[in-house]
């Protein structure tokens, strides 16, 4: 079983790949069927990423997030859950060229951290910590597509600035339409940021009786980036270019808190190495 | 049988005679009477665009087809034979099939990539079907021609961008607030370009117009026109922060919008994005006014450059629009290929002695003892029975080759024996 969560782990990765490719060369050659074929691989690759998760859940028979390896899966996956909810509404294909690539560098720095399935240690149980996990899972997706689409936003911007047509950057979807999805995944990041820093803060009290932590300083912090985001959006008229650097910068602290405080900085989430 | 194109268009007649040569659709029952009444007219369709007049047709002889054709619309329009003549292309075969799907794919137009000619060449062959002027191979070339006119559009960028300032202008109006249902446009300056430019913006979604003008009746008037209102020019920067593209062309010699009028207008719409098309000479914005956050300068030359850019690139599309027809012209005539009566006979032929011999082998297994003799017999005998069976209809094949709808009967022979799917399935 946990050969075939393993096997079907690297599928999703080469199924994402494809993906791009195919997106690509819809970007650059318009073809229809190459850009249904990457719509069709996008959705493959999140089938069988689910398969994998499910084989690796039966395996360990517990909920899965508790480990690095396990957690940035979980995360890619709903990133293209949500990719592919975008696209079906806006049919925003560039969009995918930038999240499948994404996807699998994540995925294959995922595998770095990869350690067979086994039980969680008994301050990660309960269905209050599982709160916890999927509440950062769905806010980290959330944020990256923001992220996404907030770089697709400056791209464009800097094309129109620029004021030569350039057949390329032409193509790429209107101001208005990546400013009102980015702002549309920040409140949904935002928003699930919140119950992940809520519960975090909850959950570490009750274990240890303090929440002065290095990650809940950090994600209080980029938490009250994403209330300026939305502040300054709905008071001062934000909007554009400077909210797509803020959507940036948030991101910027979201990976920050992955990939070095939480490796490195955190004696909250030192437990499990 | 030949395919013919018999026709003038922008590129060989001038407009004095072009317009002479216009059939409506109304009037086209009429034509196709007269056509198919020849012997050697099969099929036919008419399309007529203000552009172009063509008649398409299928003929037993070409040189015959060509004088039935130019005698038939030199007597619909007035015009002398000889006269007409001098305007007229003609088109054969391969050549005809290739003009054909140029014409769709709007490769032939005057503005490569225009997007009616598809609907036009549409109209045209459904005013043929209904009058029963088509039959299998108009049927099936026309609707491959339609087939590759979409193809070409959705496949390749030729009609994707603006190839006109005004257009130009629009497209980056959509391209900045997507849809441009809701939004206000101000025009500053009465004139004909703004006036274009407001007309396509209005045809696109833009719901409210402000104009102003330096004489107040004439913004008044334009206002009327578009069902917006008229602003006093002194008072135009008050307005400012309630439109959303500002069309400006007003005559003055230097700037008259600048920076600080902007930045406030930008305060009080809370930042939200404003395009300035400045089409004036001498320039109306301040260029500098394009460095203020969320705002959108386009002056003429710019706009020159996207247009300029954009014929470049429908050149390039253009390219890769041919090579997407060449393949359907090359699908198409090998089905045309397969309506010729003699490899259809030897197509037929063949697979009746397969299927005898196969049998015969059959039975040959089964009745191990038959003599030499016998075999011969009973070869002969299959082969009687199958030759007999098939004289009637490959004789009347051929008779029937030489009338107009001939290659009715052929089609007719590789559908009824599945001709066509034992040479795919070969």
């Amino acid at each position: 079983m946990e050969k075939v969560s393993v096997f079907l782990f690297w599928l999703a990765i080469f199924a994402y790949a494809a993906a791009f490719v195919l997106y690509a060369d819809h970007f650059i050659s318009r073809r229809l069927t190459t850009g249904t074929l990457a719509t069709i691989a996008t959705v493959c690759g999140g089938a069988i990423q689910a398969g994998s998760l499910f084989f690796r859940w039966f395996v360990s028979k517990q909920s899965l997030g508790a480990s690095a390896y396990e957690s940035l899966a979980i995360v890619v996956w709903f990133v293209i859950v949500g990719y592919l909810v975008i696209e079906y509404f806006l049919n925003l294909k560039t969009l995918g060229m930038f999240i499948t690539p994404l996807a699998c560098i994540f995925l294959v720095k995922a595998w770095n951290y990869y350690h067979p399935p086994g039980p969680r240690i008994e301050v990660l149980q309960g269905s209050f910590i599982d709160a916890h996990f999927m509440s950062m899972f769905v806010a980290s997706a959330a944020l990256t597509i923001a992220a996404g689409t907030a770089v697709l936003y400056l791209l464009q911007e800097w094309h129109f600035k620029r004021r030569k047509s350039n057949s390329f950057l032409g193509r790429l979807p209107s101001l208005q339409v990546l400013d009102d999805v980015e702002c549309k995944s920040v409140i949904v990041g935002f928003l699930f940021l919140t119950t992940t820093l809520v519960t975090g803060a909850i959950r570490a009290h009750q274990v240890w009786g303090t929440f002065f932590d290095a990650i809940v300083m950090a994600t209080f912090l980029t938490w009250v980036i994403y209330v300026f985001y939305l502040l300054l959006r709905v008071a001062v008229g934000w909007r554009g270019k400077r909210s797509a650097v803020l959507a940036l910068v948030g991101f910027f602290f979201i990976m920050s808190i992955r990939f070095l405080i939480v490796p490195y900085m955190s004696f909250l989430h030192g437990f499990r190495g | 049988m030949h395919i013919m194109v018999v026709g003038l268009s922008h590129k060989t007649a001038p407009v004095e005679v072009r317009e002479k040569l216009v059939f409506p659709i109304q009037e086209q029952g009429e034509i196709f009477q007269h056509l198919i009444s020849h012997d050697n007219v099969a099929e036919a369709v008419i399309l007529s665009t203000c552009n172009r007049t063509e008649i398409y047709a299928v003929v037993s002889d070409f040189k015959k087809g060509q004088d039935e054709i130019v005698g038939c619309l030199s007597s619909f329009c007035d015009l002398d034979k000889s006269k007409l003549l001098n305007y007229l292309y003609f088109k054969d075969s391969e050549n005809a099939v290739c003009h054909l799907f140029m014409v769709t794919s709007s490769l032939d137009s005057m503005v490569v990539g225009e997007a009616q000619i598809l609907g036009q060449v549409k109209e045209a062959y459904k005013c043929a079907f209904e009058n029963e002027a088509t039959s299998i191979i108009f049927n099936k070339l026309f609707r491959g021609a339609l087939s590759v006119g979409k193809k070409v559009r959705t496949e390749t960028g030729i009609g994707e961008n603006a190839v006109s300032i005004s257009y130009a202008a629009v497209q980056l109006a959509k391209k900045i607030f997507g849809n441009l249902k809701g939004h206000s446009v101000f025009i500053m300056g009465a004139g004909e370009m703004s006036e274009l430019t407001a007309q396509h913006l209005l045809a696109s979604g833009v719901s409210s117009v402000l104009v102003t003008n330096r004489t107040y009746e004439r913004a008044v008037e334009l206002a009327e026109k578009f069902k917006g209102k008229a602003i006093k020019f002194d008072d135009y920067h008050n307005h400012l922060q309630d439109a959303d593209i500002v069309i400006s062309s007003t005559g003055a010699p230097h700037h008259v919008i600048h920076g600080n009028v902007v930045a406030k207008a930008m305060q009080q719409r809370k930042n939200k994005p404003i395009f300035f098309i400045d089409i004036a000479v001498p320039r109306d914005v301040d260029p500098e006014v394009s460095d203020i956050y969320n705002v959108f300068l386009y002056d003429i030359d710019d706009l020159q450059s996207v247009v300029n850019t954009n014929i470049v690139e429908r050149e390039r599309e253009a390219k890769r629009a041919e090579r997407i027809i060449e393949k359907e012209i090359t699908k198409f005539l090998s089905w045309l290929n397969s309506l010729e009566v003699v490899p259809t006979i030897s197509v037929l032929k063949k697979k009746a002695e397969g299927i005898r011999i196969s049998e015969s082998d059959k039975a040959f297994s089964k009745l191990q003892n038959l003599s030499p003799k016998d075999k011969n017999l009973i070869n002969a005998l299959t082969a009687g029975i199958v030759n007999k069976l098939l004289h009637e209809p490959i004789v009347r094949v051929k008779e029937s080759a030489d009338e107009k709808s001939g290659y009715i009967y052929t089609e007719s022979l590789r559908y009824l024996f599945g001709l066509d799917d034992d040479e795919s399935g070969n």
